[in-house]
């Protein structure tokens, strides 16, 4: 059978066809016995699917659905605030968390591992040659702003290798890395 | 909150029937009732839908439960621009092609894990044939079983259009696919099903 000629006649089983052609199409299986008897099949097919037995819940489902519902309520990832202003409010402490651990914590914190690294001074900073100088704990403190700050014994140490380093002398001889 | 079902007092109210989307947004703005009303109004059609997708009642039951529980928890994501229907459709949709692709992996796993011998013993599905015995629930389990044989691709048209009965343009919507594959896809699985069938139609 013409392909065009059954997908007609499946749209006139699913009633999609417009008056005129359907006329038209109930004509033609009136003298077509090959398209009748497929139009006969595909009703008779669809008949049957339509009258399957509908089956039924069991009688637990409300319970089970009710206690599935309770234990996601009591897991709380359900709640009566939509995600549009969850979603962001939880991501807006998460990072308020970090950024309390990373005050607590970070680089500038008294709790921020057992050794830090001074800042140095600017001439070292700027040598291409210079490698950075590690100072213990008991030679940085933090200043009244609360920025890094060498003691007395640490700014002795970086003036002797600023000399060094004005006078052109071996970097290396005077640069003291600390064992942590 | 889902307490009582069959006993709320939206459930005693007669005469007055709200539409689908009426009751999510009730279910939006906190009325817990209209939820146990979606229930009430959508199991046994999920159900039925779940259940010839996926061939068996049990997972089906839980897939259903499962799609219940995704719209009591995302019911905000839910936007009256779409029938509810066509929302509900297609979560159930697609946890029941997770169910099937899970399945797959499994029967994959355990095939290859039996050897030879176990393979001897396997029931082989052209033993299976019940077209013998037609009567009332055999007929049934025939055309369940049939469906079952089609790829889910066609099987799940079918089962929208020919047994659930939804338009074209809502099952376009739930499997996101054009109405004309839409209509292809159902063309070519009543075709199939109906050479799957014909033994049992040639019989009637």
């Amino acid at each position: 059978m013409m392909e065009t000629l059954q997908q007609d006649i499946f749209d006139l089983i699913d009633g999609l066809l417009p008056l005129q052609k359907r006329k038209e199409i109930k004509k033609l299986l009136e003298n077509n016995q090959e398209a009748a008897q497929f139009y006969q099949k595909i009703k008779d097919l669809r008949s049957q699917l339509g009258s399957l037995q509908s089956v039924k819940t069991s009688p637990d489902f409300d319970s089970d659905l009710r206690a599935r519902i309770r234990m996601e309520k009591r897991l709380g990832r359900s709640t009566l605030i939509p995600e549009y202003v969850r979603i962001p409010s939880l991501a807006f402490a998460g990072a308020a968390a970090v950024m309390a651990l990373f005050l607590a914590f970070g680089p500038n914190s008294d709790n921020f591992g057992a050794n830090t690294q001074a800042e140095l001074p600017a001439l070292e900073q700027n040598s291409p040659n210079v490698q950075p100088t590690f100072y213990t704990l008991d030679r940085v403190g933090l200043n009244k702003e609360g920025a890094t700050q060498l003691s007395s014994e640490g700014q002795r140490q970086a003036a002797s290798r600023r000399d060094s380093i004005r006078s052109g002398g071996n970097f290396g001889e005077h640069i003291q890395v600390v064992e942590f | 909150m889902v307490e009582n079902f069959e006993n709320s007092e939206a459930l005693k109210k007669k005469g007055n029937k709200p539409s689908d989307e009426d009751l999510i947004e009730r279910f939006q703005r906190g009325d817990v009732y209209a939820f146990d009303l979606i229930v009430k109004r959508y199991k046994e059609q999920l159900l039925n839908f779940v259940y010839r997708f996926i061939g068996n009642q049990e997972e089906a039951e839980d897939i259903v439960q499962e799609t219940f529980l995704r719209v009591y928890r995302k019911r905000h994501a839910y936007k009256r621009i779409a029938k509810f229907s066509t929302w509900i459709y297609t979560i159930a949709g697609n946890l029941s092609r997770t169910e099937l692709r899970k399945r797959k992996r499994r029967k994959l796993f355990s095939v290859t894990d039996m050897g030879f011998e176990d393979r001897d013993y396997e029931i082989s599905d052209e033993n299976y044939n019940p077209e013998n015995k037609v009567d009332g629930v055999i007929q049934e389990e025939i055309i369940h079983h049939k469906i079952n044989n089609l790829s889910p691709k066609f099987r799940e048209v079918i089962i929208l259009r020919d047994v659930q009965e939804l338009s074209y343009e809502e099952i376009s919507k739930i499997i996101k696919v054009p109405i004309g594959t839409v209509k292809s896809r159902v063309n070519r699985g009543r075709l199939k099903l109906q050479s799957q069938l014909k033994d049992l139609m040639e019989k009637k």
